[in-house]
């Protein structure tokens, strides 16, 4: 039985930075990583001095990252280490930052996501493992097949999957860390250029780059550093999990895998998915959005879309899901990405979400998945008394 | 071609079969063939049988693709569920497959590099 260690030892997120995701450009990596980490440490008021040890989540960007990032933060000698997860490679690294805090190894701990728009061989395909369509089927395509077969069983049709990113792209059009920042007509979103099956380009996530980063630290030390409590996000409970094998060949690995990691994280917070506010999940292409509150519990099932005609996912509704625009209007540079979506729950539960506020946010979701039946699920909640 | 590397199909008397394997451990029968050890329970080497079947199945989901780094576009991928067992393959389909449809493997050289084979709707579903 795994123990929470999140309840012997309280973790905070004292600090957020991020470089607004953009379009591939000429920007280093190094620049966008320092930039968001600076940021997150004057947001926290600390120093590079204070922290013990850091994680740079990244999928693709190459050997030795880390050091190479540290060292611009002032050579301090602390340990840095890149972990990647693909998709949930920023995730990971949070993970890693908050169980350095949560097992006493540390007291101050960061984690960066950066990532380039490159797009270097990845590990499964050198596996030796040969199918029927070897390097045809990129993540599109794969989705454009569980779109199908999803709206085939749930009888939904293409212009209410459509109005998932209608909302997503509305949310991105108030939020200045977004690649994509217009609000569009559900029309726009329903016209060619098709990309595989029925996603078109605005029901996908763009290719683009940034950096996020965060700063989380012990309740000692929040005392120690005299850290307004009151913009300290405690995080809950930090969950990853791999989907076991399944019987048989048929079935998302993603829905299952995200329905386990959701109800380990729910155990481990002491709580259920009507206590949610807001939601930041891997809607890299629309059939995911409605997928995964499902697989979460955060919509009863078969009711997703009616929630999501009635506003209930909006900012505002009974749970904001994709307040920063997710993956298809706010981006998904990788690395970045499940940095960010801590960066975003933190603003909305600080109330500082500045123009997408949902009003009230107490406790935040993020969930990502990553290629190989990955998960990880964070679950924060703000310090304080309801305001 | 390394020691781990093999044909995900064969040639059978002018028809095509797919590899599957069956692991002797825990009965799991699965697709694409490996060496390298059952996702089930981990067994590997001796423990995992080919289990040849006929490249025969119907179309449960298939999309056009539009967009790919390499491959001409478009072509099509569709999920197979195969009539032989209970396991559904990712296959690249001609453009005249619907859903429901029985397709056949059927090799498509491709010039040097390694033939590939294809499903393609039988006659009597055309």
């Amino acid at each position: 039985m795994r123990r929470n260690i999140l309840t012997d030892r309280e973790v905070y997120v004292i600090g957020i930075g991020m470089y607004p995701y953009h379009r591939p450009a000429g920007i280093t990596y190094v620049t966008m990583g320092v930039a968001a980490m600076r940021e997150a440490l004057h947001d926290a008021g600390i120093g590079w001095q204070s922290v013990d040890s850091a994680y740079v989540g990244s999928g693709k960007i190459g050997m030795a990252a880390a050091p190479t990032l540290a060292r611009y933060m002032g050579r301090t000698g602390l340990p840095v280490v890149q972990v990647e997860s693909a998709s949930a490679s920023g995730s990971v690294a949070v993970r890693q930052a908050v169980l350095d805090v949560a097992s006493g190894l540390t007291d101050v701990s960061v984690a960066v996501g950066i990532d380039k728009a490159e797009f270097p061989p990845d590990a499964v395909s050198k596996s030796g493992v040969r199918g029927l369509a070897d390097g045809l089927i990129e993540f599109h395509t794969m989705f454009a097949l569980i779109t199908e077969r999803f709206l085939e069983e749930r009888q939904v049709t293409a212009e209410q999957l459509g109005a998932v990113a209608v909302k997503n792209h509305r949310h991105g059009a108030t939020n200045p860390y977004a690649q994509r920042r217009k609000v569009r007509s559900l029309e726009e979103v329903l016209e060619p250029p098709y990309i595989s099956g029925r996603l078109t380009r605005l029901q996908c996530t763009p290719v683009g780059e940034g950096a996020a980063a965060v700063v989380v630290a012990s309740a000692d030390e929040l005392g120690r550093l005299g850290i307004d409590r009151r913009r300290a996000v405690q995080v809950l409970a930090s969950t990853h999990q791999t989907q076991p094998a399944f019987a048989n060949a048929r079935g998302s690995e993603e829905f299952a895998v995200t329905r386990e990691a959701s109800n380990e994280a729910y155990e481990a917070a002491s709580l259920g998915p009507s206590d949610i506010d807001v939601v930041e999940l891997h809607d890299a292409f629309t059939v995911e959005e409605p997928m995964y509150l499902e697989a979460m519990g955060i919509c009863q099932e078969g009711r997703v879309f009616d929630d999501l005609e009635a506003g209930a996912l909006d900012i505002g509704g009974r749970v904001a899901v994709s307040p920063s625009g997710g993956l298809l209007a706010m981006g998904h540079p990788v690395g970045p990405t499940g940095v960010g979506q801590i960066c975003e729950s933190v603003r909305q539960l600080r109330g500082e979400a500045i123009g997408r506020q949902h009003d009230g946010a107490r406790t935040a979701l993020t969930h990502m998945v990553g290629v190989g039946g990955v998960c990880t699920i964070h679950i924060l909640q703000r310090s304080g008394p309801t305001r | 071609m390394n020691g781990h590397e093999e044909s995900p199909w064969i040639d059978k008397d002018g028809a095509h079969e797919l590899v599957t394997v069956r692991c002797r451990e825990c009965g799991r029968q699965f697709f694409p063939p490996q060496r390298l050890g059952c996702e089930g329970c981990g067994a590997a080497g001796d423990a995992l049988d080919r289990v040849p079947v006929p490249a025969v199945g119907r179309v449960r989901n298939v999309v056009a693709v539009h967009v790919h780094p390499t491959a001409d576009v478009p072509f099509y991928v569709a999920d197979v569920e195969l009539d032989a067992v209970a396991i559904e393959v990712q296959a690249v389909v001609s453009p005249d497959v619907g859903v429901g449809a029985t397709v056949v493997g059927q090799v498509l050289s491709a010039g040097d590099s390694q033939p590939r084979l294809r499903m393609t709707v039988t006659r009597e579903d055309r």
